[in-house]
């Protein structure tokens, strides 16, 4: 019986340690952004500003999404447990700062924070921010499983991915007919809601391309250069799949000065879910033996 | 900007650089013709043996050979090369044959399909003809006892008789030579003994579709069977 009491006290003291880590998060947060201080140390009122809600849950959901990722190893002793939690959770934390800092400058470089989600309570900027924090921590999550504890790999795969996370972000414009600046600018949903089909949508395959064994680091870089380059030659055959399949018919104008939030779901819809199904061809076509093996 | 150039462009560097690095393109050789054969395979005496041939692929075919590589001295060596597929319909009835060979003395090189080890007869560095019950047949030296096996002659020796026929058919009609009987070759009946028929194409086992069904109607997870 005692084991089980003590079990139980480990956890909850685990679970408070984790509050913890959160707390450090959350102080890590003011030096990247500043603005967001007012957001961060004065009591929050989720109704007072729902863009603000948005902003600030979606940087608390992807702190959970990438803690759970982690593991308390006891076999030497809690000390150790602890500490090792606490390197790789710091380290985690910062480079999810800081890819939701490189993120949010590629995508809303023309916008401010305090501009948007303070002044004006601009739902688009927020669920844009809503969709780069949950894609940040999602890929990090995935960094993290794959690099096995090695800080070398752990950088050499974030930097990796932020370089393409960042150029899927440039090539959204030129694939969405949605244009992003003015709709953001306007508050539209509809931008809001393509873009984050269309990046949730990478980022699931960005995550499960470099989901795999590294042995050879070079050959893996290549691996994963390759498993995109299908996914970009897939893409199109989906996406026209599926719009062939539903008879949806393109009704977008470009010469409009607005779009329905309508289309954003339309567009939005078919990104994430050719995404979903690229997944299936380049992650899970097992050839076997099919092929010989030298 | 046009999509399509970028599009075409993106498809041409991942099949560039997966032709690169793929294993079953940088791995093994690639065979178009018989006369690719001597700059392949170096080295005097020696005699390369058809053992296998299969395919792979469902709309588009690669076609592979097994070939046993006959030294004179040293072990022998397994070699697995992509072929063409006109190479590879050349070669049906070839499995078990000699189909290149480069003599010692004269480096004298011949890509004409013959039974294995045509290329150490009548050589006196490796053997000699002696009578066996009135027969003259062929009998390599101690030093090289292990030919036999390495060429699959099983209990097969060559007479002088053999040796002539063969020299004939080489130097008259320049066909592939299967044997007096038939001994050579995908249906030679030393081949057959040998058990050197091809693998993948002839034996691939039928789907039974009883049981593949069968599986899901299973109540225990059958994942590891």
């Amino acid at each position: 019986m005692n084991e089980i009491y003590d079990k139980l006290i480990i956890r909850i003291f685990f679970t408070i340690f984790l509050c913890a880590i959160i707390a450090m998060y959350k102080y890590l947060h003011i030096i990247l952004y500043p603005s967001a201080k007012l957001q961060l140390f004065k009591t929050f009122k989720p109704t007072n500003n729902n863009s603000d809600t948005i902003h600030l849950f979606s940087r608390i959901i992807g702190i959970g999404l990438l803690l759970s990722e982690f593991h308390f190893y006891m076999s030497d002793g809690i000390a150790i447990a602890v500490l090792d939690f606490s390197i790789r959770a710091f380290l985690a934390v910062v480079t999810y700062l800081a890819s939701l800092y490189i993120l949010e400058s590629i995508a809303l470089y023309n916008f401010e924070y305090a501009d948007e989600i303070l002044k004006r309570k601009n739902y688009s900027y927020a669920l844009i921010c809503f969709t780069n924090a949950i894609v940040a921590s999602y890929l990090i999550k995935t960094i993290i499983k794959v690099s096995n504890n090695s800080l070398v790999i752990f950088i050499f795969l974030w930097l990796f991915a932020i370089v393409i996370i960042g150029l899927t972000i440039k090539a959204y414009p030129m694939l969405s007919k949605l244009p992003f600046n003015k709709l953001v600018v306007q508050k539209n949903m509809a931008i809001a809601l393509s873009y984050m089909g269309f990046i949730w949508g990478w980022g699931i395959i960005i995550a499960s391309s470099i989901n795999g064994d590294i042995t050879n680091i070079k050959l893996y870089a290549i691996y994963i250069i390759l498993k995109i380059l299908l996914s970009i030659i897939v893409f199109p055959l989906f996406r026209f799949g599926i719009i062939w399949i539903f008879s949806l018919k393109d009704d977008f104008q470009a010469n409009s000065e607005s779009a329905d939030v309508g289309y954003g779901v339309f567009e939005g819809t078919i990104y994430f879910t050719s995404c979903f199904l690229i997944s299936i061809i380049t992650e899970q076509v097992h050839f076997g033996t099919f092929y010989p093996i030298f | 900007m046009n999509k399509i150039p970028l599009y075409i462009l993106s498809i041409f560097i991942y099949l560039g650089l997966t032709k690169s690095f793929s294993l079953s393109e940088t791995g093994t050789e690639y065979i178009k013709s018989r006369f690719f054969l001597p700059s392949i395979f170096n080295g005097a005496p020696v005699a390369v043996i058809l053992t296998d041939y299969y395919y792979a692929g469902f709309f588009i075919k690669t076609y592979f050979h097994k070939y046993r590589v006959v030294r004179g001295v040293g072990n022998i060596e397994n070699v697995t090369a992509r072929v063409s597929s006109d190479f590879y319909q050349q070669n049906l009835n070839n499995i078990g044959m000699s189909i290149f060979r480069r003599t010692g003395a004269a480096n004298m090189e011949s890509t004409l399909p013959m039974p294995p080890g045509t290329v150490y007869l009548n050589d006196t560095a490796y053997g000699t003809w002696i009578v066996k019950n009135g027969i003259k047949q062929w009998e390599f030296y101690r030093a090289y006892r292990e030919l036999p096996e390495k060429l699959f002659w099983g209990d097969f020796r060559p007479t002088e008789h053999f040796y002539k026929t063969l020299k004939d058919n080489y130097e008259q009609n320049s066909q592939p030579f299967y044997g007096e009987h038939n001994e050579f070759g995908t249906n030679g009946t030393i081949t057959k003994q040998v058990d050197l028929h091809p693998s993948s194409v002839h034996k691939k086992e039928k789907v039974n579709w009883k049981l593949f069904l069968k599986k899901y109607i299973h109540a225990e997870n059958s994942k590891d069977e």
